[in-house]
């Protein structure tokens, strides 16, 4: 049985290889990224680099070159926010993005560096693309949507989105998508995106990394060496050493590469997911924070209760069952706005592909037993 | 007699070409760069093969930026 329903915070369990392959790099090959010819570097950069092909080939883009690897999604977010000129000096974003996104942006905005813009939405969280075409994006510098939101699982329309925004440039952040749901980074035509490789790509901890379109327009928030051009003190103009300042995360972005190489399909479908949601719906008590169409609901949804609180929920989930969700406002404080779940927040149930459809009807007669019992 | 020894921008290359041109069964070694020859990225190519119009066919096909030394035995 599993009982984990966290998934949306941190994958659990892993594919068996990802704690293999790191065992086996940590024993076996040792060695760093590019800065030597020996066969130790040259293995470990190949695994790097078809870590990154590998990365390209599921997000959708010809371009592997451009993908550059961070700790996690918020090092990616900071790098692209503080690193694109600010002509326009606004910004568009959705009202469901988390903090990743809104204290650095809130950094910029009392630095008076940029004014903040919510797009318009329907009451579920996605973008109103009627309303959308109304406004004038072009005054903008930027545009930045959460693309699976990590608090209803919403999942918002990028291709209409991009289209909408024409020349401005769009942010995707995928740190709920990425290995979750289909991405097509070059056919949508996003100009950033953000992934994090410890939740839907069910990865290590501590990966991370960004797409660019046009490095050109992006400039690098850390500086240092990059195992190329070591005669310049200035950082390489080329992709991916542009944004590769220091020894990258070879055990995390290794693991990565074995998480991607077998990634299971999932046991559970979609249709699981949504009988849930609404089996829920149903139990007096209880009310679901989802997407109001179930082709825009993803991976995960929230819920509260009339009486109980979120933390009560997730406690005696835990208590009784022995079931692990995350309560409270999930580093999202402006999606709980939006959704009136402020500030108590939510109980979250995050699915994994491991997950079956018994795992599933444990945590819903849980969910039944405990409104029964508050 | 001489060498050739391919030199790229990153390592990234590097890998991108020695898998590209081991297809082509064109003979690789993977060394340090020489110092007298550039400083861009740690590592090179070296090979003897002198089919250099092939090589740089290649590498040019797949977008594998790169300059071509010859190294001369004495």
């Amino acid at each position: 049985m599993n009982r984990y329903f966290d998934n949306a915070s941190t994958s659990f369990p892993k594919p068996p290889q990802v704690a293999s392959e790191i065992s086996r790099y940590l024993t076996e090959i040792g060695g760093t990224y590019g800065r030597s010819a020996y066969w130790r570097v040259y293995e470990t950069t190949r695994m790097v680099e078809a870590c990154r092909d590998r990365l390209a080939l599921l997000l959708g883009t010809g371009k592997p070159e451009n993908i550059s690897f961070c700790v996690n999604a918020t090092a990616a977010i900071n790098t692209i926010l503080k690193g694109i000129r600010l002509k326009k000096k606004k910004i568009f974003i959705s009202p469901l993005e988390h903090n990743a996104v809104m204290r650095p942006l809130t950094m910029l905005q009392k630095s008076g560096q940029v004014i903040l813009e919510v797009l318009p939405a329907h009451p579920d969280g996605s973008i109103n693309l009627e309303k959308l075409s109304q406004i004038n994006l072009t005054e903008a510098d930027l545009i930045v949507i959460n693309h699976q939101s990590n608090v209803s699982g919403v999942i918002q329309p990028i291709a209409d989105i991009t289209k909408y925004a024409q020349e401005v440039p769009v942010l995707v952040d995928g740190s709920q998508s990425a290995g979750f749901l289909p991405i097509k980074i070059d056919e949508w035509g996003i100009d950033y995106f953000v992934f994090t490789g410890h939740k839907g790509l069910l990865g290590p901890t501590g990966t991370g990394g960004f797409f660019v379109r046009n490095p050109e327009n992006l400039q690098t928030l850390l500086e240092g060496g990059t195992g190329s051009s070591s005669d310049s003190f200035e950082m390489p103009d080329f992709m991916p050493d542009k944004f590769q300042a220091g020894t990258p995360n070879i055990v995390g972005i290794i693991g990565l590469l074995a998480a991607i190489d077998n990634h299971p399909e999932s046991i559970i479908a979609h249709v699981d997911i949504i009988n849930l949601k609404n089996e829920i719906s149903r139990i007096d008590g209880y009310q679901v924070v989802c997407a109001h169409h179930s082709d825009h609901q993803g991976t995960l949804f929230s819920l509260v209760h009339q009486t109980a609180t979120a933390s009560q929920i997730a406690g005696e989930l835990f208590n009784k069952f022995g079931i692990e969700v995350r309560s409270g406002l999930h580093c999202a404080p402006a999606a709980h706005r939006f959704y009136g779940t402020f500030p108590e927040g939510t109980v979250r149930l995050s699915f994994s592909p491991y997950h079956t459809l018994n795992d599933l009807n444990y945590l819903l007669s849980a969910l039944k037993n405990l409104t029964n019992h508050i | 007699m001489s060498t050739t020894i391919i030199t790229f921008e990153s390592v990234r290359m590097v890998i991108k070409a020695d898998a590209l041109l081991r297809q082509y069964q064109i003979f690789c070694k993977i060394i340090p760069v020489p110092g007298h020859i550039s400083s861009e990225c740690g590592m090179c190519i070296e090979t003897n093969s002198d089919n250099h119009e092939l090589i740089r066919h290649l590498l040019s096909k797949h977008h594998i930026q790169h300059n071509i030394n010859v190294l001369q035995s004495t």
